[in-house]
């Protein structure tokens, strides 16, 4: 599913160019759950921002579902984004101003999917992570478990083939924490390809691969067993 | 998904209350004021705009310059010349001649029906060709009987219904009382509507010339000034020629008249500088007109600018939202067209709160402005397309700036930042901020300048002085029993003085002919004004007597003259030489009152023969009585019995010459009293900006703060800071103000003959006034955030 090879990154400021990806090749297959680990500063967030078209590469390339996308331009990703990717944060990223229910539709609504579908697909997977109840709540009043449900709820509403993950457990505590993974878990089982960031060994165990960055550069691979 | 945008706009407005609140007010008073100030600019310019074929419709101006004297320019003409210029010149189609039928055509008027009696000031002799020119609407009666016939009269419908209530006037018999003792029968030949409002022509009633009046010494001078008179001319291609040819005309008759012609459309804001106009109703400086309009749209801008800034204050704090949304799929054009939405959203609001405040405070405009301006007004057709206009054209204009600076936020960055701020990215924020308050810094002066200029003309020594004395207008049948009414409130407790006179003080003045013989021997006549005074005139003043005497006894052949008189006559001593105004018997100059201003401070003093003759009551319009300070209630209760008792009439009018001063520099005050409003509000929003900027400035360094606080900068420093960034903001526009300013006001000041140097502390003054409001403002918001725990603000970072 993805191919990247020889990607670079720099970050520049007025005096100091730093690398932030260093010639970093990698491939994920469909359906696999994969976990990116390092120390902070290592290139994690980079590269997660790259895979998910955030943010474009500075050379090499990017080959996404046999497409090159490394020099695509912003509106070509977003297309390419909003049908084939959810994201999930450490700091769950919902908006404020919107409930539960309206904050897990945003996604359809950018697609074009007509209101009376929204409705029965965001009730479904509302439904699925158990948030339903919650619904008319807006993301203050829930506790930190419930809002990153909600936020992987946002992520898989238009049944994306790549879940990025960017420390999803990160701001929770380990029962909720727990939780997250097994749906993470589920998710992978049901097909989804997910790729996490995370400095939690624990969590690196429920992928099957995990991948060391040091400076840019992988260190090492671990397949899990 | 219109739904959507528009839950998130009201979401985010309650989020936001405070800065909403500010940002919605904020608009509402610009375009509150732009409307009001637009309302009234538009009422002045639709003056006379609907007599049809108002292009083709000139009133004749004549440009007086007697040998001697300083020219002046008249809107009146005396009766003889339209006809003359109409039979020497076939462009002119027409002619209409307005004039006021009292004083000079009949002494005074009353109107009189089965007992019930009316006194007629608004009057006038008209031709019948009134009738198409100005095209009134017709109640009764049939368009070529309009003063066709003697002794037939035409009243508008609301004096027809004081005079016989709802039964019809047509061909009924009122009597007319036109001096003290005659008493002519007139026939109603019409009735038409009331002139319109915005007609600078605000008469009430029409009857044709006299005949008698035509034949006689006034009716056939070429030089009196007596009435308006329009002309009409289809070919109006090229008006200057036309007035030379009406000069050439002129000059056969008299060589001292030029002639130029007035568009009908700019009598009501073109004939400031006219020294001679009558029957130009509420007439207005068009200069003001146009301060008024530049005002507006700087209202405007500057409440439109405090939108754009705050909006993107706001919107620099949405960056997450921003950035989830591109996340998840928003495209660029979702982005704008939200915060389009949103800015619409608040446009809307403020559009409705803005007609809330129109509707409250146009009374207060009509009051300062002396209008009758409705709401109704607003919510016409037209105004729909202004409003329209003004909510799409402020959303654009508010909305397109914000909306592309949070769209094109970088999704990563913004998600970690959460803020879209940067240093450049301020930078067209500090250029709007800036150019805000150099708007509100040029009001802040202009109405220094104003203030001081009116506080000049009320403190001013006018050579005379007028402190507690009332002027009592009188009529011929009063001048004629002058002796005894001043002998009568002379006795009324209270009263210190009474003096009588004829010219308008603080007006033009009335100029007649004078003859005298220069110090070269040349016979000499010139035109003068002329005042004729009681004879304790000069000491009821305390005007200074610098050679010769003041009057000791009515006389016919005595006068006293000013020194502006004086040294164009030439003598070293003038006293005792001979001289005598045109068409009275000879006389010889008595006195030399030092020079008084007795026209307003617009005009330098020009030259006044002062004569006290007791037998013209023509000349008696005047009574001046001076009363001690207290109890003048009671003083005023008293006369007003004794005028009563003496006139046989119930009217009994009365001002203050203080007051007649304040009438006199009425449109000075008016643009003072508006640019004080109008910059206060424009100072007010800019300020609330300030404010709200502040505000969201102090969070984006809420972390900066922090640290400070945590290495040691005390709450000074901090506050100080903060407050730096704004006021050399509000510096810079000070620097670029205050040029501007003083340009306009010098330009302003010229209209003055008596007038004051601008002083550099009067633009230092309000330079430092509008640091020191900026810097209360911004305080506001840096001693909160200087106070604060920086264990707080470093935590939630």
């Amino acid at each position: 599913m993805i191919k990247i090879s020889n990607l670079e990154k720099f970050y520049r400021t007025e005096e100091v160019e730093t690398i932030a990806l260093n010639k970093l090749s990698m491939e994920v297959a469909t359906g696999e759950f994969v976990a990116i680990m390092g120390p902070s500063g290592c290139g994690k967030s980079t590269l997660l921002n790259i895979l998910g078209m955030l943010d474009d590469p500075d050379a090499g390339s990017y080959v996404f579902n046999e497409i090159e996308v490394a020099h695509f331009n912003e509106r070509k990703r977003a297309d390419l984004r909003k049908h084939n990717i959810g994201f999930v944060f450490q700091s769950f990223n919902l908006i404020d101003e919107l409930t539960v229910f309206e904050n897990v539709e945003l996604p359809l609504i950018y697609t074009g999917v007509a209101a009376s579908e929204r409705v029965k697909r965001v009730e479904e997977v509302l439904d699925k992570m158990q948030i339903m109840h919650r619904r008319n709540h807006y993301p203050q009043q829930l506790s930190g478990g419930q809002q990153q449900r909600v936020a992987i709820a946002r992520a898989v509403v238009n049944k994306p083939k790549l879940i990025l993950a960017d420390e999803p457990t990160g701001n929770l505590d380990s029962s909720n924490g727990n939780d997250v993974m097994e749906l993470l878990t589920d998710l992978n089982e049901q097909g989804t390809t997910i790729i996490m960031v995370t400095h939690s060994e624990h969590d690196a165990r429920y992928s099957h691969r995990i991948i060391r960055l040091l400076d840019g550069q992988t260190v090492m691979e671990n397949i899990m067993v | 998904m219109l739904k959507i945008y528009l839950k998130t706009a009201y979401r985010n407005l309650l989020k936001n209350k405070a800065y909403a609140f500010v940002n919605i007010l904020g608009l509402a008073v610009g375009i509150a004021a732009c409307v009001l100030i637009g309302l009234f600019v538009s009422n002045e310019r639709s003056f006379d705009n609907f007599v049809p074929n108002a292009d083709k419709i000139y009133r004749l101006t004549e440009y007086m310059h007697y040998d001697g004297t300083a020219p002046s320019t008249a809107a009146i003409v005396g009766p003889p010349v339209a006809p003359f210029l109409k039979a020497n010149n076939n462009e002119i189609d027409s002619y209409t001649r307005v004039f006021p039928a009292v004083p000079l055509v009949y002494p005074s008027v009353t109107m009189e029906y089965q007992g019930k009696k009316i006194k007629a000031d608004k009057l006038a002799c008209t031709d019948t060709t009134f009738a198409s020119m100005f095209n009134p609407v017709m109640i009764e009666g049939e368009r070529n009987k309009f003063t066709r016939d003697q002794n037939t009269i035409v009243l508008t419908a609301s004096l027809a219904h004081k005079l016989f209530g709802n039964s019809p006037a047509l061909n009924k018999t009122i009597q007319l009382h036109t001096a003290d003792t005659s008493v002519t029968n007139f026939t109603v030949s019409n009735v038409i509507a009331d002139m319109p409002k915005n007609s600078h022509l605000q008469i009430e009633a029409m009857v044709p010339f006299p005949k008698e009046f035509l034949s006689s010494f006034l009716g056939t001078n070429y030089n009196v000034l007596m009435g308006a008179t329009y002309l009409k001319i289809s070919n109006n291609k090229n008006i200057g020629l036309l007035e030379n040819r009406l000069t050439k005309t002129i000059h056969s008759k008299s060589k001292f008249i030029d002639f130029t012609l007035q568009p009908l459309n700019r009598i009501h804001t073109g004939s400031v500088n006219i020294s001679y106009d009558q029957l130009n109703y509420k007439k207005i400086d068009g200069k003001y007109l146009n301060i008024f309009i530049v005002i507006a749209i700087a209202v405007f801008l500057i409440a439109c600018v405090n939108f754009v800034n705050l909006t993107t204050a706001i919107a620099g704090y949405r960056g997450k939202e921003v950035a989830i949304k591109k996340i998840v799929g928003a495209r660029r054009f979702h982005v704008v067209f939200q915060v389009l939405i949103e800015t619409f959203f608040s446009v809307s609001l403020s559009l409705i709160s803005a007609l809330l405040l129109i509707t409250i405070f146009l009374p207060l405009l009509n009051k300062l402005l002396d209008r009758e301006l409705t709401s109704e007004s607003i919510y016409q057709g037209t105004m729909f397309v202004v409003f329209a206009g003004i909510l799409i054209g402020t959303t654009l204009l508010a909305g397109i700036y914000p909306a592309w600076f949070i769209s094109r936020a970088n999704t990563g960055e913004a998600l970690k930042t959460k803020v879209l701020l940067g240093g450049s990215k301020s930078s067209l924020r500090n250029i709007l901020v800036t150019g805000q308050f150099a708007i509100a810094v040029i009001f802040m002066i202009s109405l220094m300048v104003i203030l001081k200029q009116l506080k000049y003309m009320q403190q001013r020594d006018l050579g005379y002085s007028y402190n507690q004395v009332i002027k009592l207008p009188m009529d011929l049948q009063l001048a004629k029993k002058m002796q005894v009414l001043k002998a009568e409130i002379a006795k009324v407790k209270g009263v210190k003085d009474i003096t009588n006179g004829f010219m308008e003080l603080g007006g033009n003045g009335s100029i007649f002919g004078i003859d005298f013989i220069a110090p070269n021997g040349e016979a000499k006549k010139i035109t003068v004004n002329m005042e004729n005074a009681g004879i304790n005139y000069i000491s009821f003043f305390d005007m200074k007597i610098v050679a010769g005497q003041a009057f000791s006894k009515g006389q016919q052949n005595e006068y006293i003259i000013n020194e502006t008189l004086a040294k164009q006559i030439g003598y070293p001593n003038p006293v005792g030489k001979p001289i005598n105004i045109t068409s009275l018997p000879p006389g010889r100059i008595i006195g030399v009152v030092k020079d008084f201003n007795y026209s307003s401070l617009h005009k330098t003093i020009e030259p006044l023969i002062i004569g006290s003759m007791d037998y013209i009551p023509y000349w008696q319009t005047n009574l001046y009585v001076k009363v001690s300070g207290t109890n003048v209630s009671q003083t005023l209760k008293d006369i007003q019995q004794v005028f009563i008792a003496i006139s046989g009439d119930n009217t009994f009018e009365y001002q203050f010459i203080d007051d007649h001063f304040n009438e006199v520099y009425h449109s000075e005050r008016q643009a003072g009293s508006m640019i004080a409003i109008i910059g206060g509000l424009a100072m007010l929003i800019s300020c609330l900006g300030l404010l709200s900027l502040a505000a969201f400035v102090v969070l984006r360094r809420k972390k900066e703060i922090g640290i400070r606080k945590v290495l040691g900068a005390s709450v000074a420093n901090i506050t100080t800071l903060l407050s730096k960034e704004f006021l050399i903001l509000v510096f810079i526009a000070f620097v670029i103000a205050s040029p501007i300013a003083y340009y306009f006001m010098n330009k302003w000041l010229q209209g003055f003959a008596y007038r004051i140097n601008i002083q550099w502390w009067v633009i230092a003054g309000a330079g430092a006034m509008a640091i020191v409001i900026a810097f209360i403002t911004v305080s506001f918001q840096s001693i909160k955030a200087a106070l604060d725990n920086p264990v707080k603000s470093l935590r939630s970072e």
